[in-house]
């Protein structure tokens, strides 16, 4: 063999060194991709999911866990301005406070559409964040598994960290939506920070240049409203996603069932949550009365919210889903805006906006209108903003303590008004905590009541987007009032077909219920004069 | 020693040198070893995560199967709902439409652009513009499909271009409105001279002999006598190779309606047995009945295919002996 083979071969020392290098990086990946197999079963072996008892010593002493969402450090609400940083500095004083572990914020993985599982896999493992952000609605499943820890006992404690509190629970402003997150066991596993609410953002010059000096009170001085900026080839009204359409037959439902909602509400609410929910319709409430001929082409009231909205329909952005309706807003192409409090933050900091602007929100249908109108002012779409759960995470490290502690103190009533002035998205739920004027209009708002039901909410899995889909087919021209209502029902049936007999599912009380105010409900479903 | 067999070397002779020469690889070549163990690796994921996965999908079609749980073998029973679902039907009238478009689209328009360059006398001009061609290729396909929504939404170039042409009573919501959905998603890529198919027809046109197109010009065939008599027949394996991937493209691809839509809808009006199948498998967790239309689809595409090849004719050009 040669002692200088490259001669032989033609290469050059630098192509020899090349291919040296490049096999044996090839011979490492292939190294790498067998041992992947194995290294993902063992990362697939049974788990408890715990770490090691010297880890988790470590952990329980030196760091919580935390998501707080929209609050969490370098987050930007509403994609402007600057990043958050009052909840990392709140962090760092409760640790000095307090002396003891470290804040470490952790945002969960948002997965979009799914429905949570990667938090589940976390739940189940117990390696969650500490306190998390998330739907009380959504824990509500779950609760029976050990995933949460039930705060009443906590609520019951002083707030050392508010000067004359005897009580965590009473720091509280809105009593009845906390009430009203409490899970079916009665048991309350959140702590209601604040509140979102939605709004009709308008465009105070196009108004003027309308013609239009006030924002209308009433559903038919709205369309008058609307027609003329139409005729000014301006979008009159829109929001983002199927949103429009999705909270506009929550809010026409209420406008047109009010009065007789009393009656419909066979399974009243807890009591100490009435002031909030009202006669709010659960599922199975409503799965019943559908059996019953409500909500289905035999009422009258059902069909006219269908079409009152396909009405207002004509007044919104022609793309439903992607009319990019803030672009629109901001523009001036967009007369009205409907949607959340956090859009406050974009118009307040936005430096480009250049027109004045107002926040209203949605007229009352009157009998101008409707026969079935009840004359009363439109309810709530909103609640509570950031829910904040303990999990068993905590529990595992030995933190619970240090975990309601660092929640206690973010309730402060200094604590809650510091973050939500710096994010400017949601209303604080703490009594004393002052809120930042340009948030106002929502307070306002969120006096009224919440809407009895949230439709498409209260529909699950495959129902729910068929019901979806066909609401947008029928909003877009796809299909007549009465084609639609036939699609509805037969959606209904097989809903309620799902679900009849399932746990919470009992028709039996509400048939005792029904019989007792039977004679006035059936009248209800005859058309009016 | 000559290795060459009509060299005077003997047989014996010829054979005795032979092993020795093929055992021994030619300086800088990696050991056999090393290549056959870098493509087990590849290998594994491919029967993984492709095979097995297919293979697997052909038994659940035939089966009631919930992502989690337990599969039961139910027959034909996915047949049987597939061929009573009226939303499975109106997939396959919707995928025809865009077939028949495309068809109409991706095979005509890409010809006439490659006949274009192809007839420039200038190489340099030439090369330039397939470089042109191709370039929008690195634009990444979801980009491409969040455009084209931008376009079509209400504060996008198209409604502003009507609105600036006065043209008001043509604006419409081109992605909500049942009549346009469909078109609307059609009409994605519009002008259609995507670079993948102008290549595929330029290296058919210039494979052509220059003997053959120097005769043509001999004869007194004219433009359009040429395109018509001699390249299109001389370009049919291009064509053919075309139709089958946009064949693929068109049953398989739903990327763009499911970007652009969301859904498939309005109602059901650009759903495509596609995205009925992932919306059956990752939506209504109807695994079972996904698998049976990624069956009816796979079985479509292999009897298209097939009958593709078996009749439809092509030849290369072969001179006269």
């Amino acid at each position: 063999m040669s002692r200088f083979p490259y001669l032989e071969t033609g290469q050059t020392a630098a192509d020899r060194v090349l291919r040296t290098a490049l096999r044996g990086a090839a011979t490492v990946v292939f190294l790498i991709l067998c041992c992947l197999p194995g290294l993902t079963l063992a990362g697939c072996e049974k788990n408890d999911g715990a770490a090691s008892p010297e880890e988790r010593a470590e952990t329980a002493n030196d760091v919580l866990r935390v998501d707080l969402n929209i609050y969490n450090p370098g987050t930007i609400p509403s994609g402007i301005g600057e990043p958050n940083q009052v909840s990392a500095e709140l962090a760092d004083a409760w640790h000095a406070t307090r002396n003891g572990p470290r804040i470490r914020y952790q945002p969960l993985i948002q997965t979009g559409a799914s429905e949570g599982e990667w938090l589940k896999t976390q739940l189940l493992g117990g390696v969650a964040p500490e306190i998390i952000h998330m739907n009380a609605e959504i824990a509500w499943p779950d609760v029976g598994k050990g995933w949460y820890v039930p705060l009443d006992p906590f609520l019951e404690r002083p707030n050392p960290y508010v000067e004359g509190n005897k009580r965590w629970l009473d720091l509280f402003r809105n009593q009845a939506l906390v009430n009203a997150k409490r899970a079916p066991d009665g048991q309350l596993y959140c702590i209601p920070l604040d509140i979102v609410e939605t709004g009709i953002y308008y465009n105070k010059d196009l108004l003027a240049q309308a013609g239009i000096t006030a924002f209308p009170e009433t559903w038919r001085e709205m369309e008058e409203v609307l027609g003329r900026f139409k005729a000014m080839n301006l979008i009159p009204m829109t929001s983002g996603g199927n949103l429009g359409s999705d909270w506009g037959q929550d809010i026409i439902f209420e406008m047109l069932y009010h009065d007789i909602l009393p009656e419909l509400d066979l399974a009243p609410s807890r009591p100490d949550a009435e002031g909030y929910l009202g006669h709010y319709l659960e599922p199975r409430e409503a799965g019943f009365l559908f059996t019953k001929g409500f909500f289905s082409t035999r009422d009258p009231r059902w069909r006219e919210m269908n079409r009152l909205l396909l009405e207002w329909r004509g007044y919104w952005a022609r793309e439903l889903k992607n009319s990019d309706p803030i672009r629109l807003f901001l523009t001036g192409r967009l007369a009205t805006l409907w949607d959340g409090s956090w859009f406050i933050r974009r118009l307040a900091t936005d430096p480009y906006v250049d027109f004045e602007w107002g926040v209203a929100y949605i007229p009352t249908i009157t009998q101008e209108t409707s026969p079935y109108a009840s004359g009363t002012p439109a309810t709530v779409i909103g609640g509570a903003a950031i829910q904040l759960h303990v999990t068993n995470s905590a529990v595992l490290n030995d933190n619970l303590e240090d975990c309601i502690d660092y929640l206690m103190y973010l309730t402060a009533p200094q604590n809650i008004e510091r973050l939500a002035s710096e994010s400017l998205v949601y209303i604080p739920n703490i009594r004393g905590a002052e809120m930042d004027p340009r948030l106002e209009p929502f307070n306002e708002i969120f006096q009224r009541r919440y809407c009895s039901i949230k439709w498409l909410e209260s529909f699950d899995g495959e129902y729910k987007k068929y019901w979806r889909r066909m609401l947008d087919y029928y909003l877009n021209g796809g299909v007549e009032v009465d084609e639609f209502l036939v699609m509805l029902e037969n959606n209904f049936a097989e809903w309620v077909e799902a679900h009849r007999g399932e746990p919470g599912w009992d028709f039996g009380p509400l048939e005792t219920a029904w019989k007792q105010k039977e004679a006035d409900l059936v009248r209800e479903l005859e058309p009016a004069r | 020693m000559n290795l060459n067999r009509h060299d005077s070397a003997s047989p014996a002779e010829y054979e005795a040198a032979r092993p020795v020469a093929r055992r021994r690889r030619p300086a800088g070549q990696p050991p056999l070893a090393l290549i056959y163990g870098l493509l087990l690796a590849p290998a594994a994921f491919l029967i993984t995560f492709n095979y097995i996965p297919a293979l697997s999908s052909l038994y659940h079609a035939f089966t009631e199967w919930d992502i989690g749980g337990d599969s039961t073998w139910t027959g034909l029973a996915n047949f049987r709902a597939l061929a009573g679902d009226p939303v499975f039907h109106k997939s396959i009238v919707n995928v025809t439409k865009l077939g028949v478009f495309a068809f109409a689209t991706h095979l005509t328009v890409p010809f006439i652009v490659a006949e274009m360059i192809f007839h420039l006398k200038s190489e340099r001009w030439s090369y330039f513009c397939r470089v042109a061609v191709v370039l929008p290729m690195i634009v990444p396909g979801v980009v491409t499909f969040m455009l084209w929504n931008f376009m079509y939404s209400d504060a996008g170039i198209l409604t502003e271009l009507l609105m600036r042409l006065g043209l008001h009573d043509w604006v419409r919501g081109w992605l909500s409105d049942p009549k346009t959905a469909l078109w609307a998603v059609a009409f994605v890529g519009f002008p259609f001279a995507g670079g993948f198919n102008i290549l595929i027809y330029y290296a058919g046109l210039a494979n052509i002999p220059g003997s053959v197109l120097e005769a043509a010009e001999l004869d007194g065939l004219g433009a359009l006598g040429r395109i018509v008599r001699m390249h299109i027949p001389l370009v049919l394996q291009q064509v053919k190779l075309l139709v089958v991937m946009t064949m693929i493209g068109v049953v398989n691809g739903f990327e763009s309606i499911y970007i652009l839509t969301m859904d498939g809808g309005p109602g059901y009006e650009t759903t495509v047995p596609g995205l009925y199948m992932y919306l059956n498998g990752f939506s209504y967790q109807r695994m079972g009945l996904a698998c049976a239309i990624g069956l009816l689809m796979l079985l479509f595409l292999l009897a298209f295919t097939v009958t593709l090849n078996r009749f439809m004719r092509t030849g290369d050009y072969e001179p006269e002996t």
